[in-house]
């Protein structure tokens, strides 16, 4: 058991892990908030590292995307530090809208692999298709599975809610903060889904590779106003049904739409079902509006060397453009 | 998609409109579709892709597609095609037809905007095409049973083909079930009626294009039956739009209900035939088949989560299970290899069994 397991148990009362993987970075200030109210520790897995990496392409199955496997990874890195461990069915998170089909079954995947390694998974089901009412009874129910009354659960939903807002607007006030430095790069615009842009692990370090090829910044979907994002993913000729991607896809527009970005940098991973929609809308788009685009594809076998080399390819090709245009 | 373009003719031709049939799938096809489909869409999306731009060189200049709403990509592969099309000038009618019980309105414009007064043939064409859809289905279940039986090789295939431009050629519900009628005393005369000792009963499930195209699926049922396999496979056309199209009136229900079956495996919808698959394999357990064949398309994400659940399926329910994830690097030779080894380890279990 780690430092932090033991420390978490210490506290006394249940304690809850959760996998620092796909919805964690969507939703980790809700999480937080959700379960300090309900007086569940929370024991997070590291940050992705190599054996969680490989722990996970053992684990799932082959054909599967990266974050998904990484995901099998962290729950397999909680085993043996605490007996529940959350992983819900996200099914729709807006109202006619899905989330990814691996998501929808991820408790189904993931459950043999936790009966043998005796962790309990705390599976709530989210499907706000037809309306809000789900997340009500969502919470209730992952309240229930930690013994809390479904009172407590309300309350802490209350509080969750304005967590995670508040924390989506200091994001967004974040970023406008970074004030241009003297000799001014290319901006870049970075797109893909939270938990690749987030997890430094499994994006092999990009934003560290943009900054060093000499990015002055670099802006992502969580520094753009979600409401102006939502209304650009309106103007397509179909709206996108899949939430994380229509955002992205509203992202990408918006920043064309504003002339923001020099480049516009798209990371998926290998495999990734409704990214191979996105990234043909997005480059689409962007070839009408005469901005650079890259496709990032990541999976287990990519290396870093060759991740650094294309990013810096991409910025000295941006740095000759600007200086063509002067 | 397998002999649905049968039932589409039909539907089409009783409406009054003219349909280009694209030639059969071929190399052809396949690199036109992978030339400018993305690069990790699913094989189904550049196999269509491919066929309407044949179609467009034969001479068409209206696609007909369906959408969708997820979580499956093929709800958004209409928006894609189109916008391919569009950028190659090839300047058609693109419409659209959403699924009844998501987008009742949008299937309401887009189906007045595409016939007009013609609205009132709707019945007459469904009429016939659903007669068209039963007598393929007939004819092709009945050719699974008969292929390892036949005399001579390729004497089902051969019947097979020609009862179904006969389906097509009919033009009445009374020609139809007489083309029927003459496949199966035409194959009563070519085949033995008893199976061998030999014979393996093999299911299939998984993706429905995967499953129905012959092309895509290198003519996979065909292959299992030369093998000695008697193919059952419960996802087809009829199927299908009974479930997906008018889901009320022929509501699976009770023992038979694939959705029901997969708890505890797959307790969710995942799009796609995801939990079908989870769910016929059960079923074929339970009705003793010998091993199941589950088809995708490469990168499919319904089906990679009924793949990462069905080896408990074959735990449990003792079932084995080939996962063929087919794309259009697939070649032929290794995948003969693998069904071969497939039936040789499905009739060791039986004799094993038999023991």
């Amino acid at each position: 058991m780690t430092l932090a397991g033991v420390a978490a148990r210490r506290q006394g009362g249940p304690v809850i892990g959760i996998p620092r993987a796909l919805f964690f970075y969507e939703y980790e200030a809700f999480l937080r908030a959700f379960f300090r109210s309900l007086e569940v520790s929370v024991l997070l897995s590291p940050p992705t590292n190599t054996s969680i990496l490989d722990a996970g392409t053992k684990l799932c199955v082959d054909e599967c995307c990266l974050p998904v496997k990484v995901f099998f990874g962290h729950v397999a890195a909680l085993s043996g530090q605490c007996e529940c461990v959350l992983v819900p069915r996200l099914v729709s998170v807006a109202r006619r809208e899905y989330t990814c089909p691996k998501l929808l079954g991820l408790p189904d995947m993931l459950r043999e692999q936790a009966r043998l390694s005796g962790q309990r998974i705390i599976d709530v089901t989210l499907d706000m298709y037809r309306g809000r009412t789900s997340l009500l009874r969502a919470s209730v129910e992952a309240a229930r599975q930690v013994g809390r009354r479904p009172a407590q659960a309300l309350h802490a939903l209350g509080l969750a809610l304005t967590a995670m807002s508040r924390s989506r607007a200091q994001a967004q006030e974040a970023s406008h903060l970074e004030t241009p430095r003297k000799n001014p790069g290319p901006v870049i615009g970075l797109l893909g889904h939270s938990y690749l842009v987030g997890d430094s692990g499994l994006n092999l370090r990009l934003e560290t590779h943009l900054e060093r090829a000499g990015a002055t910044q670099v802006i992502t979907e969580t520094g753009l106003n979600a409401v102006e994002v939502e209304r650009e993913a309106a103007t397509l000729p179909k709206p996108l049904f899949w939430t994380y991607e229509k955002a992205t896809v509203g992202g990408a527009l918006l920043m064309l739409k504003r002339h923001v970005a020099d480049g516009i940098i798209q990371l998926a991973s290998f495999g990734c079902g409704p990214d191979s929609m996105t990234s043909s809308i997005i480059e689409w788009h962007c070839r009408r509006a005469g901005v650079p685009y890259m496709l990032l594809t990541v999976d287990e076998h990519t290396g870093e060397a060759g991740l650094e080399t294309r990013v810096q390819a991409f910025l000295d090709m941006l740095e000759w453009r600007k200086k063509e245009a002067r | 998609m397998g002999d649905f373009w049968v039932v589409l003719r039909a539907v089409i031709d009783e409406l009054g409109m003219d349909c280009v049939v694209p030639p059969p799938s071929s190399a052809k096809t396949v690199s036109l579709g992978t030339r400018w489909a993305p690069e990790t869409a699913c094989y189904p999306l550049k196999l269509c892709l491919g066929n309407m731009l044949e179609a467009i060189d034969k001479g068409a200049d209206a696609v007909l597609m369906a959408g969708g709403s997820g979580p499956c990509r093929f709800g958004y592969y209409a928006q894609v095609e189109r916008q391919i099309l569009s950028d190659l000038n090839k300047h058609v009618h693109f419409h659209v037809l959403e699924p009844p019980q998501t987008h009742p309105r949008e299937l309401a414009s887009s189906l007045v905007a595409l016939l007009g007064r013609r609205m009132a043939r709707i019945p007459r064409a469904l009429t016939v095409g659903w007669e068209k859809a039963l007598a393929c289905d007939d004819v092709l279940a009945k050719s699974h049973l008969l292929r390892p039986r036949e005399d001579r090789p390729g004497a089902t295939t051969r019947l097979h083909t020609s009862a179904i431009r006969a389906i097509d050629e009919a033009s009445t519900v009374r020609e139809v079930r007489r083309a029927v009628k003459a496949f199966t005393e035409d194959a009563c005369v070519h085949t033995r009626p008893q199976g061998g000792p030999r014979e393996v009963h093999i299911g299939i499930v998984g993706e429905i294009f995967m499953i129905m195209d012959q092309f895509a699926n290198l003519g996979i049922e065909e292959k299992l039956g030369r093998l000695g396999a008697v193919v059952h496979r419960k996802i087809t056309i009829t199927d299908w739009i009974r479930t997906h199209l008018f889901p009320w009136p022929w509501k699976h229900t009770g023992s038979d209900d694939p959705r029901a079956s997969a708890h505890p495996y797959l307790n969710h919808f995942v799009g796609g035939d995801g939990i079908e698959s989870v769910g016929y394999t059960v079923l074929g357990a339970r009705e003793k088949l010998d091993g199941m064949v589950h088809l995708l398309p490469f990168t499919c994400m319904p089906e990679i989560v009924a793949k990462s659940v069905l080896p408990q399926v074959t735990e449990d329910m003792g079932i084995p299970v080939l996962s063929l994830s087919l794309d259009e690097h697939t070649g032929e030779a290794g995948l003969v290899t693998r069904l071969e080894a497939f039936v040789d380890l499905l009739r060791a279990r039986r004799e094993v069994a038999c023991r």
